[in-house]
């Protein structure tokens, strides 16, 4: 609704109107004027006719006078002076008319003292005359009167055309002036007319279309009051003889009222509130009107009503509009409730959040709140601990926070941010801080993108992280050294395995062919000393040989794969078939496993366990191997070590050979540790240490027990949850 | 009589191996005509020039110039040389190096051995199956011994 | 002009061993047309120098006698092998029924002509069947040995090892990785 345009074109129209009335008023003063005007050049104009009829009438008497006269003398007419006395007081009444006539003129006026004059010279005359009618006639004495007389006539006749011809030259200057005038008038009445006539037409279009406005306008706040949620109510003040406001009338109320009065509109307008309120009386609120009314200013209060066997809150404003109160009271019940839910969510935040206070203490957590759009933060209390100041101790923005950053991280910083920002998506990252004592943290942080009433927000944490990047830091220091010497011991590997066996070779192979070519020359002692010399070679290159496998038993450079232990047990017996054979060794075998591990690795344990069990067979007995397999829980395994599985793979491999003290069971898993003298047995002492080395790898157990002269049992364990 | 001279061919650049293998291979049954090298390079090139091929060559792993392993896969791509038999005669004893001779199409495998005595052994025996692949309906696809 | 010649094929032949043989200088009698009887023994150098010049005369001398049964010796080890109603059969009575000579000839002919015995021969034969075998069909250990007439597989794999320096297993992996490597150059 155009209120505005409306209210400005009825102001346009006030000012319109006003100067439409005041051309109005103008144009008919002017109007008037011209036709009082018009009226006097035309009682002018008639006067100038009367003057010149005037005219006339008395110098025709002076005519009559005078022919009377030579009548009287001729005929000797007696009766002449009474006629002349008729004449003479008619021509007097004429005077005195033209004399009334000619007031405003003042040449005439002259001119008709002049005639006044003249008169009396003539009425001298015409006497003198008259007495010679009685007596003979002198001849002389009446012609010389005669002249006389018509001299004086004369006189006169010349006045009556000095006065016609004033009277024409008056005459005309008023005829023009008349008009000019009848000539003006009609034009402005004309002009008038139309112009009122237009100015209406206009006001009755614009008024006409103006109360339809107002009709819609109207129709429109009606709809605005009716739907309103608010109730809408105008009392008439009900007084009492004293002119004491004892009670209110319902003059006016929307739809909403029904609802809560219980009544329909109609039922409810016209009444007093004691009849359809009563409770206004014993609640204050009929106080609060009265005040209203009195004073004039305008009241708010709340009350709870019930209403329809409910408790509601309700918000009203009281003021006054002419004689009565408006009333305007909105149902604020929810509000309340929601106020009230409000206050408990809020205790409950409160609650949680000094939780969340004490956890992020503890795990060295700090949170943030980061308002892109006005690049403001909220940093949680342990934020602030974190950087070694008291809770709000700076004030939190981007810009005081960014003088915590350490100043080599801070280009990173600055670009993970705008990464974040410009991906919408923020990615942890580690960097570092000085705080408060001027010490480096390193604090890892992370933020999700929150997107709250259209403004982009970033709410994450940060954690010190400084001890752990400080053990990684170590850790890190600690597995270079490790490469290093990993590095080094490969290279030591190759010199062992090819540049030390290569000349060894070579002192074996020589003395090979002295022995042989010299054997027959050869003193018995001698021969001796050459088998010592070719033993001891012998035996170094078994040392390396064996000193090299066990240093390729290296934990690190190889990945689980899954093995079936029955095929790695089957090609171990392969590669033993021979040695079998010739021992005649039995092998009694159960299902064996599938695991996790590294196959030439498990390959090496089976072919250590099996040599070793052939190599110390007792033979005086018919050698048997038997190896078993079972699934066992970690607490099963009697050993103290750290168990990483719940449950174990058991592998037993027990012979009946010539076994060995069970005080020794831990030394033989020791490298270079033979129980046995070297010239009985053969070996280095490295193959039960490569055993362990091997099942240490896989994160097992292995143990041993024995008893001499009855065999030896080997326990295996293996996990089953490998990490 | 029907044995024939069996030409062999060595290339080791260690001079005592060379001297080793040439006595014996002398003190063997077995006649033999043997040339010797001393890198993988001058075995090479005299291959590529000679009309007789052998029936045998003896390749050291390594060698400066040109070593044993690229000896062996040059003769493998040469389409005149590809049939020739290839003992490889090294002191490694890896499982790898092994394996991978023989994926390369190494024939024998042997372990430059300790004494005099097993070193006759191990030539005599090679010459021995080399003589039964040349002269016996063998497989020659399986042809692979470590000795 | 034309002429026309007629030849006796016997004295054309004479003429030309004569011939030959007497370059050598050794004595000879030819016993028919496809036997000559040399009574000393010729060096190799020899045996190479009268091959090639009866090449030029079209005529080829066939291996002697002893190549021949050392020939016959291999073939019917291969059919032994081969032959499933031999296997509880020896070698060396199967071979002495087959070649219709004493064993103890066979063997030591053998011996002399190979640098290797009959029984090495048969091993090596043996194994050679089981490399064919395990690198060219799906047969497992236990049909292979039973197939080669071992007792058990530990006596093939034993064997096969000793041989070969490989065991079974590992000879198989190795032919496997050698296929694909042949094939992926």
């Amino acid at each position: 609704m155009r209120f505005r345009a409306i209210k400005s074109s009825i102001k346009s129209y006030k000012i319109a109107s006003t100067i439409a009335i005041a051309l109005l008023l103008l144009l008919s003063s002017i109007s008037y004027k011209q036709n009082k005007a018009l009226k006097k050049s035309a009682e002018l104009v008639s006067k100038s006719l009367m003057i010149d009829k005037e005219i006339n009438t008395l110098f025709s008497y002076f005519s009559l006078i005078e022919a009377l006269e030579y009548k009287a003398l001729i005929l000797k007419d007696t009766t002449f002076f009474n006629t002349y006395i008729d004449y003479k007081k008619q021509s007097k009444t004429s005077l005195l008319n033209l004399t009334e006539l000619t007031k405003d003129i003042p040449e005439q006026h002259k001119y008709l003292d002049s005639i006044n004059l003249y008169t009396d010279s003539l009425e001298i005359a015409v006497t003198k005359l008259n007495t010679y009618h009685n007596e003979p006639i002198v001849e002389k004495a009446i012609i010389a009167e005669l002249d006389n007389l018509s001299s004086i006539l004369n006189t006169i006749n010349s006045f009556k055309i000095s006065m016609i011809n004033n009277k024409e030259a008056l005459l005309k200057e008023r005829k023009a002036t008349y008009k000019t005038e009848t000539f003006l008038t009609p034009f402005f009445s004309l002009f008038l007319v139309v112009f009122a006539l237009i100015v209406f037409i206009i006001a009755f279009i614009k008024i006409n279309n103006d109360s339809k406005k107002l009709l819609n306008t109207q129709a429109f706040i009606d709809k605005i009051i009716s739907n309103s949620n608010n109730i809408i109510t105008y009392l008439e003040p009900v007084k009492d003889a004293d002119n004491k406001i004892i009670d209110f009338r319902i003059d006016y109320a929307n739809n909403k009222i029904s609802e809560q009065a219980g009544k329909t509109i109609e039922q409810v307008i016209g009444k007093n509130i004691s009849e359809i309120f009563p409770t206004l009386f014993t609640n204050g609120v009929f106080e609060i009107y009265v005040k209203c009314v009195t004073t004039g200013e305008p009241q708010h209060y709340q009350k709870e009503y019930h209403f329809n066997n409910k408790n509601q809150w309700f918000s009203s404003t009281t003021s006054k509009l002419a004689t009565g109160v408006i009333i305007t009271t909105v149902d604020v019940t929810k509000e309340r409730k929601s106020k009230e839910d409000l206050s408990k969510l809020n205790s409950y935040f409160f609650e949680k959040n000094t939780i969340l206070n004490n956890a992020e203490t503890l795990a060295k957590i700090g949170s943030y709140s980061w308002y892109v759009t006005t690049n403001t933060i909220e940093l949680s209390e342990n934020f602030y601990k974190l950087l070694g100041f008291a809770p709000n101790e700076f004030e939190s923005n981007f810009e005081n926070f960014k003088n915590f950053i350490h100043p080599d991280d801070l280009v990173k910083y600055q670009t993970k941010n705008s990464q974040a920002l410009k991906n919408k998506h923020f990615k942890d990252f580690i960097y570092r801080v000085i705080n408060k004592e001027g010490k480096v943290r390193y604090w890892r942080t992370t933020g999700e993108f929150i997107i709250e009433n259209g403004n982009e927000k970033i709410v994450g944490i940060v954690q010190d992280v400084t001890e752990s990047i400080k053990t990684d830091i170590k850790l890190r220091k600690k597995n270079k050294a490790l490469k290093r010497s990993n590095a080094e011991l490969e290279s030591f590997n190759r010199v062992v395995s090819h540049d030390l066996q290569e000349p060894l070779r070579k002192i074996q192979m020589f003395i090979s062919i002295l022995s042989e070519a010299e054997a027959d020359y050869l003193s018995n002692q001698n021969r001796v000393y050459f088998d010592k010399i070719d033993n001891a070679a012998s035996r170094m290159q078994l040392l390396i040989k064996n000193l090299l496998s066990y240093s390729r038993i290296d934990s690190t450079h190889e990945n689980f794969e899954t093995i079936d232990l029955n095929k790695k047990l089957e090609k171990v017996e392969d590669n033993l078939s021979a040695r079998i054979l010739e021992t005649n060794l039995k092998i009694i075998k159960k299902n064996l496993p599938t695991i996790q591990g590294i196959p030439f690795q498990m390959e090496q344990l089976f072919n250590n366990l099996l040599s070793n069990a052939i190599k110390y067979r007792d033979l005086n007995k018919d050698s048997k191997i038997l190896i078993d397999a079972s699934i066992v829980h970690k607490d099963q395994i009697p050993l103290p070590d750290k168990k990483t599985s719940k449950n174990y793979h058991k592998i037993v491999v027990s012979d009946n050979g010539i076994g060995f003290d069970q005080e020794n069971a831990k030394k033989i898993f020791d490298i270079f540790e033979r129980l046995h003298q070297k010239s009985a047995y053969s070996g280095t002492g490295v193959g039960l240490a490569i055993c362990k080395k091997i099942v240490e790898n896989h994160h097992g157990f292995i143990y041993a027990t024995g008893e001499h002269q009855k065999g030896a049992i080997f326990y295996i364990y293996l996990p089953i949850d490998i990490k | 009589m029907s044995l024939n001279i069996l030409n062999v061919f060595l290339a080791d650049d260690d001079e005592d191996d060379r001297w080793l293998f040439e006595q014996a291979l002398s003190q063997l049954k077995i006649k033999t005509s043997l040339a010797l090298f001393k890198n993988g390079k001058e075995i090479m090139d005299y291959l590529k020039q000679v009309e007789h091929i052998p029936h045998i060559i003896f390749l050291d792993l390594n060698m400066p110039i040109k070593n044993g392993m690229e000896c062996l896969l040059e003769l493998r791509k040469d389409p005149n040389l590809k049939k020739i038999p290839v003992a490889i005669y090294s002191t490694s004893s890896s499982e790898e190096d092994i394996e991978n001779t023989f994926i390369n199409g190494a024939n024998i495998y042997i372990n430059k051995p300790n004494s005099f005595a097993a070193l006759k052994e191990v030539v005599d025996k090679v010459l021995q199956l080399n003589w039964q692949y040349h002269t016996s309906n063998l497989s020659r696809d399986n042809y692979l011994f470590r000795i | 002009m034309k002429i026309y010649v007629s030849f006796d094929f016997n004295i054309t032949r004479n003429v030309i061993l004569k011939e030959q043989l007497d370059k050598l200088g050794v004595s000879f009698v030819i016993n028919n047309a496809k036997e000559i009887t040399i009574n000393d023994t010729l060096t190799p150098e020899q045996e190479l120098k009268l091959k090639t010049s009866l090449q030029k005369y079209g005529v080829t001398i066939i291996d002697n006698q002893t190549t021949e049964i050392v020939q016959r010796i291999k073939d019917t080890i291969n059919e032994m092998l081969e032959d499933e109603d031999a296997k509880l059969i020896k070698v060396s009575s199967y071979l002495a029924d087959k070649l219709n000579y004493s064993y103890a000839y066979l063997s030591n002919l053998f011996s002399e002509n190979t640098y290797t015995s009959i029984e090495n021969f048969v091993i090596l034969k043996k194994v050679d069947y089981a490399k064919e075998l395990i690198a060219n069909t799906d047969l497992t250990l236990t049909e292979i040995s039973y197939k080669l007439n071992y007792s058990s597989v530990a006596h093939l794999s034993a064997q096969f090892k000793k041989t070969t320096g490989l065991t079974p297993s590992g000879f198989q992996k190795i032919i496997k990785k050698r296929k694909t490597f042949n094939a992926n150059n």
